[in-house]
C-alpha cells in the first residue's frame, strides 16, 4: 500500500526554497509534516522580484497581513507593466492587472476605444485607465470604503526586496519548524523504482525524506540527473541570452508603481523598484554586445538619467535560457523556480510562477510516493508554460524598431500556430481567443497587442448597430479627478507600512 | 471607415434553432439588418427536446424574456437536475442535481471530506449534503436565495418545457422585433463564386437572397450539408443510440422537478414533465433492439393516459467538420446531434449564438473568427460528447449485448484519463470545460460508483470527531432549508401557472 508523505526535503536554501518551505508548512500547519531544507549554496537570484495580482491570495491562504508582509521586504506596489519606446522614441503604454471597466457587458473594453477612435476622437488606449494614470504619475491608493466607486478597484502585484522576503519566509518556516542543513549535494539514495529515498551531502550527510522539492537553480542538478531530465530550450537560437542588472538607491526620486521595459536598439531596458532601491536588468544578446560595452552601456544611460556621479553599484552578469523542463513533477521529486522555466525576461513577473507552482502543488498534494497527481501537476504546469512563452514570443516578434540587427533577428521569430491565430484574430476585428484557464487576461492580450501598434482594421460589426454611447470622455475626466486625488506611492507606503 | 454591416441574414428553419436565433439576432440587431426565416409547414419540426439546463435562463434574460410569462406560455416546470436509474446496476439510482455538494474547506473540495466519512463507514450519500438533490427528491422547490451565505443560494434551475411553444414564443419576440417569416420549402440552393451561399428558392418560385446564411433545417443540414458539403465527425462508435420513439401521457401526479433518466435494454428512457403531461421516449441502438420492441417497452414503462401515437425518430450521432463554413453558420440538429441524456441540445444551441454574437463577421467574412468559431464550437462538441460517454463505459452492467458493449468499449483517451484520476487521486482534472464543470463531473463520477482510492491528504489535518461534527451540521443545514420550501407545484401555482 502507498506510503503517506511524512516528511518533505527541499533542496536550495534561497528565496524559492523559503518560499516553498513557508508555503507548504503553512497549508499543511498541524498535518505533522516534517520539512527539512538543505542549503547547497546555490542562492543566485534578482535583487528584486515581483509578483502579479494573482499571487496575493497566496498570501492570504498563509494567513500573511498585507501591511506586516510589505513593511518587512521593503515591498512596493505594482499596477502592472509600462511599455517605454517600443513605438518610437518617448511612446509610453501601459499593461494592468486591472481589467478595463465593463461597458456593455458583452462586448470588451477594446472594441468601445476602437469605435471611438474610428469617429476620430480618441486619445490612447492607456488613458482610460486609472491603473496607468496612476502609476506613470507615481500614484497608488485603495479604493475609499466610503466611495466604493468600482473604478478604483485596482488590482496590483508586489515588487520585492530579493533578500528581505528571503529572509521574511526563512523566518516564516522557521517559526513552522523547518530544519536547515548545510552542505553540497552529492548524491541520490533511491529504491528499486527509482524514486528517491535520500540525498546524500559532501558533509557525508544523508537527509532521508518521502517527498523532494528541487529549488537549486542550477542548470543541471543532482536529482535532475537521477531523473535525467531534460530542459527544453524555447529557441534553437535565443534572441536574448544575457541579463546584465545593477541596482541603485531610488530614495530621492519618485517612486512608480509598476514594471518597465524600454525599448533600446540592442536590447530591452527592465526596472523594477522596491521601497529604497531599483533594478534596472538590461536584456540583450551576447553574440551581438560584449559584456564589457553592455557595463559601459548600462553606466552610462544610469548616469545620464539619474546624476553626474558614476554609479556606486557593480554589473552583475546573467545567462538566460528561455525554456522549461519538460515535466516539472516525477515521481516523488517536483522541480520548482528558475532552473525549470525561464522566460525571456520581457514581461510579467517570473517570480510569480514559483507561487502558482507551489499552490497547483499543494491542491495535488502527493498521497504517497509515486502519487497519480503528478499527471495532473505537469499537465497545467506545462500548459501555462507554453502559453507564457507563447505570449512572449509574439510581443518581442512584434518588433519595437526596423534597424538593427537585434530587433530584425526579433522580427523573424516563428510564431507558434496558436500565435498566428491570435494576431489574426486581432488585427481584423480586435479580438481574442477565448481560453477559461488562462494565465494571461484577455485585456492584458489587447493592452500588449495595442501597445505594439497593432490596431484592428475594422471593430466589431455589432458596435455600430450599439446606440449606446462610449462614454470615454467621461471616463477620462473621471479617471483624471481620481488620479488628482490619490496621494503619491511613496506618501502612501510610508502611511500604510507605518501604521 | 466603411460601414460593412450585413444587411441580409437568411435563416432556413423554424424549430427552436431557427427561432431561438432569430430572436436573438434582431435582439444585437435591431432593425440595422433584414433577418428573414424560412420555414417548410410540409417538413414540421422535430418536436422533441423539452428538458434544459441552466443556461437557458441566462439567455432568455439576454433576449429580455420575462420567466413566468414564458414558462406560462409554454406549459414550464422547474428542473433541478437529472435522475439516472439503473444505469450503474440494475436498481441502483443517482441524480445529477445543479447544484453544490457541500462546502469547500481549507481549500480542500468538499467531497474529498466526504470520501473520508465515507472510508470511515459511513454511509451517507454525498447528494444529502446538496440542497438541489433534497429539494428535488422532496418534491420542492423555490427559487434560490440570492444571498451567498444561504445554503439556499447554492443550487441552480432549468425547465421542462413544451419544445413547439417555446418556439412559437421565440417566434412571437422574433417578429416583434422585425423578423419577417416566410413560410415555404427551400428546393434549390445557388453558390456564389467564393463557394459560399448566392441565394435560397423555395418550391413556389421565390428566391432570397442573403448575405449571411443560417442554416436551422433540423438534421437534412439543407445548407451547410446539402450545399456545402461540410462533412460530418461520426461519434456512433461511442455513443451507439441511433433511434428514439416518443410519446406523451397524461399527468398523473404532480410534476416532479426533475428529468428521469431510466436505463433500458438497449438504450434509456427519459421522462419529462411538464404542468398538463408528460414526455416520454427511449432512445435506443437499432442493433441491438427493434422499433416495435422499443415501443412495446416504453408503453409498458409509461403512467397515465397515452395521449399521442409513438413516433420513431432517427439520429447520427455527432458533429459537423465545421460550424461555420464560408457565409454559412449551421446551429441546432443541423450542426450535429448529441443525444438528450444530459439535455444539452438546446444549450449547444444557445452557445452556437452567443458564439457567433460574439464573433459576429461583417461582409468581409474574415478567415480567422471563422477558424476561432468552429475551434470553440468543436471543442464544446468533444466535451459533451465525452461527458455522455462517461455514463455508459462507466456502467457494471452486461446483463444485455448493448451495455455489454458499451462496459467495453474503448473511449477517448481525454476521458479515460479524466476517469483514472478521478480513481486514483480524487481530482477533477482542471479543463476548459464551459458546459459542464466540477461539480457536474463529480455528480455524475460518484453517481456512477467510480470510488476514488485517496481523498486529499489535508483532509486530516481537521480531526475526525470535528469532521463529522461538521458534516452532521452541514446535512442538518441543508435539511432544515429544504423543509421551509413550498412544493413544487405551490410555486408553480403562485408564479406562473398556464
Ligand atoms: C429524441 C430526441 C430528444 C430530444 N430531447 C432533447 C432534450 O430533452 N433537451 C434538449 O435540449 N434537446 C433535445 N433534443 C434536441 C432538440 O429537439 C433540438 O435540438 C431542437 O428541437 C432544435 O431542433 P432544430 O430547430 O434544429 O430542428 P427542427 O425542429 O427539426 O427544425 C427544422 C426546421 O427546418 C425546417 N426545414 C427543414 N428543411 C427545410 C426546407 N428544405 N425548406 C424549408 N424549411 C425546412 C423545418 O420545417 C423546421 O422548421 C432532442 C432531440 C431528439 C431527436
Amino acid at each position: 500500500m502507498s506510503v503517506p508523505i511524512q516528511k518533505v526535503v527541499i533542496v536550495g536554501a534561497n528565496l524559492t526554497g523559503f518560499c516553498a518551505a513557508a508555503y507548504v508548512t503553512s497549508q499543511l500547519k498541524g498535518s505533522g509534516l516534517q520539512v527539512e531544507i538543505i542549503d547547497d549554496g546555490s542562492g543566485e537570484y534578482s535583487p528584486i522580484v515581483s509578483t502579479q495580482a494573482s499571487v496575493n491570495s497566496v498570501f492570504q491562504s498563509m494567513g500573511l497581513d498585507l501591511r506586516q508582509l510589505m513593511a518587512a521586504t521593503d515591498a512596493a506596489f505594482n499596477l502592472g507593466q509600462a511599455y517605454e519606446g517600443w513605438l518610437g522614441a518617448g511612446s509610453w503604454a501601459f499593461n494592468s492587472f486591472t481589467a478595463p471597466p465593463n461597458m456593455a457587458g458583452f462586448f470588451e473594453f477594446q472594441h468601445f476605444w476602437l469605435k471611438s477612435m474610428q469617429s476620430g476622437n480618441v486619445g490612447d488606449y492607456h488613458q482610460y485607465s486609472l491603473a496607468a494614470m496612476a502609476a506613470r504619475q507615481g500614484k497608488f491608493a485603495f479604493p475609499s470604503p466610503a466611495n466604493p466607486n468600482p473604478l478604483t478597484q485596482l488590482s496590483f502585484g508586489l515588487n520585492f526586496n530579493s533578500a528581505k522576503l528571503m529572509a521574511f519566509m526563512r523566518s516564516l518556516s522557521i517559526n513552522a519548524g523547518v530544519k536547515v542543513a548545510d552542505g553540497t549535494l552529492q548524491a541520490v539514495e533511491s529504491d528499486e523504482n527509482g524514486t528517491v529515498s535520500a540525498v546524500l551531502m559532501s558533509t557525508g550527510l544523508k537527509v532521508q525524506g518521502d517527498f523532494f522539492i528541487d529549488c537549486s537553480l542550477l542548470a543541471k542538478s543532482v536529482l535532475d540527473s537521477h531523473f535525467n531530465l531534460s530542459f527544453h530550450s524555447r529557441y534553437e537560437t535565443s534572441p536574448v541570452n544575457r541579463t546584465a542588472c545593477i541596482v541603485l538607491n531610488n530614495q530621492d526620486e519618485p517612486l512608480l508603481p509598476q514594471t518597465s521595459v524600454r525599448a533600446l536598439p540592442n536590447g530591452w531596458l527592465k526596472q523594477c523598484s522596491d521601497q529604497n532601491r531599483t533594478a534596472t536588468t538590461f536584456v540583450y544578446n551576447s553574440n551581438q554586445l560584449t559584456d564589457q560595452e553592455v557595463a559601459i552601456g548600462l553606466l552610462q544611460h544610469m548616469v545620464n538619467q539619474d546624476s553626474d556621479e558614476q554609479p556606486p553599484a557593480d554589473v552583475v552578469f546573467s545567462e538566460l535560457t528561455p525554456g522549461n523542463k519538460v515535466a516539472s513533477w516525477v515521481d516523488n521529486c517536483l522541480f520548482i523556480g528558475a532552473g525549470t522555466f525561464q522566460s525571456c525576461q520581457l514581461d510579467y513577473c517570473d517570480f510569480s510562477y514559483v507561487f502558482k507552482a507551489l499552490e497547483s502543488f499543494v491542491k495535488l498534494f502527493p498521497h504517497n510516493k509515486n502519487s497519480y497527481n503528478s499527471h495532473e501537476y505537469n499537465r497545467w504546469t506545462q500548459a501555462d508554460y507554453n502559453q507564457l512563452l507563447d505570449y512572449e514570443c509574439l510581443a518581442m516578434s512584434l518588433a519595437a524598431n526596423n534597424e538593427t540587427e537585434f530587433w530584425i533577428s526579433l522580427k523573424k521569430l516563428e510564431l507558434s500556430e496558436a500565435m498566428q491565430h491570435q494576431l489574426a484574430l486581432f488585427k481584423s476585428h480586435g479580438r481574442l481567443i477565448d481560453q477559461r484557464q488562462a494565465l494571461i487576461a484577455k485585456h492584458q492580450w489587447a493592452a500588449m497587442l495595442i501597445s505594439r501598434g497593432v490596431i484592428p482594421v475594422r471593430n466589431h460589426p455589432l458596435m455600430s448597430v450599439l446606440d449606446q454611447a462610449d462614454g470615454l470622455p467621461e471616463l477620462q475626466s473621471q479617471i483624471g479627478s481620481l488620479v488628482a486625488g490619490m496621494p503619491s506611492h511613496r506618501q502612501f507606503l510610508l502611511r500604510f507600512c507605518q501604521q | 471607415m466603411e460601414n460593412q454591416l450585413i444587411k441580409k441574414i437568411v435563416i432556413v428553419g423554424g424549430g427552436s434553432a431557427g427561432w431561438m436565433t432569430a430572436a436573438a439576432l434582431s435582439r444585437y440587431l435591431g432593425t440595422h439588418c433584414e433577418i428573414s426565416l424560412v420555414e417548410s409547414d410540409q417538413i414540421g419540426i422535430v418536436g422533441v427536446g423539452e428538458a434544459t439546463i441552466p443556461g437557458i435562463r441566462e439567455f432568455n434574460q439576454k433576449l429580455g424574456i420575462d420567466e413566468n410569462d414564458f414558462m406560462r406560455a409554454t406549459h414550464a416546470t422547474y428542473k433541478l437536475g437529472i435522475e439516472f436509474n439503473d444505469w450503474t446496476q440494475l436498481g441502483d439510482s443517482y441524480m445529477h442535481p445543479f447544484s453544490y455538494f457541500g462546502h469547500d474547506m481549507n481549500g480542500v473540495s468538499f467531497h474529498d471530506y466526504w470520501l473520508k466519512l465515507n472510508q470511515l463507514g459511513d454511509e451517507t450519500p454525498i447528494s444529502a449534503y446538496s440542497p438541489g438533490y433534497v429539494a428535488a427528491k422532496q418534491n420542492k422547490f423555490i427559487h434560490p436565495n440570492q444571498d451567498p451565505k444561504s445554503v439556499l443560494s447554492r443550487y441552480f434551475y432549468a425547465f421542462h418545457f413544451d419544445a413547439t411553444l417555446y418556439g412559437q414564443y421565440l417566434r412571437q419576440v422574433a417578429e416583434k422585433a422585425g423578423v419577417r417569416r416566410i413560410e415555404g420549402k427551400v428546393v434549390a440552393v445557388s453558390l456564389n463564386n467564393a463557394g459560399g451561399i448566392k441565394d435560397v428558392a423555395l418550391e413556389s418560385g421565390q428566391v432570397i437572397e442573403g448575405e449571411l446564411f443560417i442554416d436551422c433545417s433540423g438534421f437534412r443540414g439543407v445548407l451547410i450539408e446539402q450545399a456545402l458539403k461540410t462533412g460530418y465527425q461520426d461519434y456512433s462508435r461511442w455513443l451507439p443510440c441511433d433511434s428514439a420513439v416518443a410519446v406523451q401521457t397524461e399527468s398523473v401526479a404532480a410534476p416532479t422537478p426533475y428529468t428521469q433518466s431510466n436505463a433500458q435494454a438497449a438504450g434509456w428512457q427519459w421522462r419529462i414533465p411538464l404542468q398538463n403531461r408528460v414526455g416520454n421516449g427511449y432512445v435506443f441502438c437499432q442493433q441491438y433492439l427493434s422499433d416495435d420492441e422499443a415501443i412495446d417497452t416504453l408503453l409498458k414503462h409509461v403512467e397515465g393516459e397515452v395521449l399521442t401515437e409513438p413516433r420513431v425518430l432517427r439520429f447520427n450521432t455527432g458533429r459537423r467538420n465545421q460550424f461555420w463554413n464560408k457565409n454559412c453558420v449551421t446551429v441546432g440538429l443541423s450542426s450535429g446531434f448529441l443525444e438528450p441524456l444530459e439535455s444539452t441540445s438546446i444549450h449547444l444551441i444557445q452557445t452556437s449564438i452567443m458564439k457567433l454574437i460574439n464573433l459576429f463577421p461583417d461582409q468581409g467574412f474574415n478567415q480567422a473568427d471563422i477558424d476561432e468559431y468552429n475551434r470553440q464550437m468543436i471543442e464544446q462538441f468533444e466535451q459533451v460528447k465525452n461527458f455522455l460517454i462517461l455514463h455508459y463505459k462507466t456502467t457494471q452492467r452486461s446483463d444485455t449485448p448493448f451495455w455489454a458493449y458499451c462496459k467495453n468499449m474503448e473511449i477517448p483517451e481525454a476521458l479515460s484519463y479524466r476517469i483514472e484520476l478521478f480513481k486514483k487521486t480524487g481530482q477533477i482534472a482542471r479543463c476548459d470545460d464551459e458546459i459542464f464543470v466540477h461539480e457536474n463531473w463529480l455528480a455524475v463520477l460518484l453517481g456512477q460508483k467510480l470510488m476514488p482510492e485517496q481523498y486529499h491528504p489535508k483532509v486530516d489535518m481537521i480531526d475526525t470527531a470535528q469532521l463529522k461534527m461538521i458534516m452532521q451540521q452541514m446535512k442538518g443545514v441543508v435539511n432544515q432549508a429544504v423543509a421551509g420550501m413550498p412544493n413544487h407545484q405551490e410555486t408553480i401555482n403562485r408564479w406562473c401557472k398556464s
